[in-house]
């Protein structure tokens, strides 16, 4: 029975931090996913994570997407208005308002200036990268000469 | 697709939405109402349209992707909106895996009993770890105070249990009440720090047993259903 012990070990080192991140990365950006989603039309819950899920890789619960709506809408960002539905029973449209339209413009901008950040930082160059290749041309000499 | 569910089909549903209410305590009855209608109103609409499968193996999907009401109603909800990738599926394919291969026995019936063992085994853990936390804790406690009073008091615990050193490994013993006073509270100290320390990280460690559990329960309920049908 030390599977249990070892997985156990297992997952504390490795997948409760991985997931943590994960989770704190998503966190801010799914709100503003949703703001934005909603700014182009009025959805419902069914609806509003079809259009979210038709554009993801990975795997979402989709039952999480209703605590988020339902702060959103705490917080006067969003509205709702249920509406009778011929397939079946009735369904909770929820719009932005213009105090959402606000926020998700703030968001927007600081999502955008993010993503720029992460793409910077990434490209990057080493530092001292430069002075180190021009170091390996002084010792290989030769290897410059066959190439050429 | 009408607009009702078929017999089978809503008996599920509403089990599960029984399921959700129960993770919504706290939450005003009005609001509460809404939700599950809200929800309700969700699963309808992924369940019409679901195409592939049979009644039962449709709505079994669509709850599925909603995701179990712990998970989705969790106070740490919204963070636990996000599933990564089939991850956490892999867990119980190794577990079984090992399971299989240390006991040599196909998962039929015979899986049932194990995974009753495994669900056991989980329980015996948990009772042992807070039994060892809770002891080191209190146990602590209780010799840092016995350490004071012994300082206070050098006579109390000789008066109390009729024997002379208050530590007392065989032959080695301290004859200043006040060194051994310190020492007691020293240790005392040490195993405290160890309890508490061991209670912080259950937190961490019932995750992962968390985990564990849901998967064995979530397939020993398959189990079960499959002997049922």
């Amino acid at each position: 029975m030390y599977y249990v012990p070892t997985y156990t070990l297992y997952y504390i080192v490795f997948e409760v931090k991985m997931e943590n991140k994960i989770k704190q990365l998503r966190k801010g950006v799914f709100e503003l996913v949703i703001l934005q989603v909603l700014n182009k039309d009025k959805y419902y819950g069914y609806s509003l994570i079809k259009a979210i899920t038709d554009n993801c890789s990975f795997d979402i619960n989709e039952g999480t997407i209703y605590p988020i709506l339902s702060r959103l809408a705490k917080e006067e960002v969003i509205t709702s208005q249920w509406v009778e539905s011929t397939k079946g029973p009735p369904r909770k449209y929820y719009m932005i308002t213009n105090h959402g339209k606000e926020i998700l413009k703030g968001l927007g901008k600081e999502f955008k200036d993010l993503a720029d950040l992460v793409t910077k930082t990434k490209s990057m160059k080493k530092k001292g990268a430069a002075k180190s290749i021009s170091d390996k041309k002084k010792i290989y000499p030769s290897r410059e000469v066959k190439n050429g | 697709m009408g607009k009702k569910y078929p017999e089978n089909v809503e008996k599920i549903v509403n089990d599960y939405l029984g399921r959700v209410r129960t993770h919504m305590k706290g939450v005003p009855e009005a609001d509460r109402d809404d939700f599950i209608k809200e929800i309700n109103s969700h699963i309808f609409e992924s369940y019409s349209d679901e195409k592939n499968g049979d009644e039962i193996g449709k709505i079994l999907k669509v709850l599925k992707k909603f995701g179990e009401p712990a998970e989705v109603f969790s106070k740490s909800a919204p963070g636990a909106m996000y599933k990564i990738g089939k991850e956490k599926n892999i867990p119980l394919y190794i577990l079984i895996g090992a399971l299989i291969a240390v006991f040599g026995l196909p998962l039929g019936f015979g899986g049932l009993g194990l995974i009753l063992g495994i669900l056991g085994v989980l329980l015996g853990i948990v009772a042992a770890y807070y039994a060892v936390a809770i002891g080191f804790t209190f146990g602590g406690l209780a010799g840092i105070i016995a350490g004071i009073i012994h300082i206070i008091d050098p006579e109390f615990f000789m008066n109390l249990t009729g024997e002379a050193g208050f530590i007392n490994f065989g032959s080695f013993q301290i004859s200043n009440p006040t060194v051994e006073g310190i020492l007691a509270i020293f240790v005392s100290f040490v195993l405290t720090a160890l309890g508490i320390f061991l209670l912080f990280m259950s937190k961490y460690i019932f995750r992962g047993l968390k985990t564990i559990w849901e998967l064995s329960s979530k397939k020993l309920k398959e189990i079960l259903k499959r002997k049922k049908d």
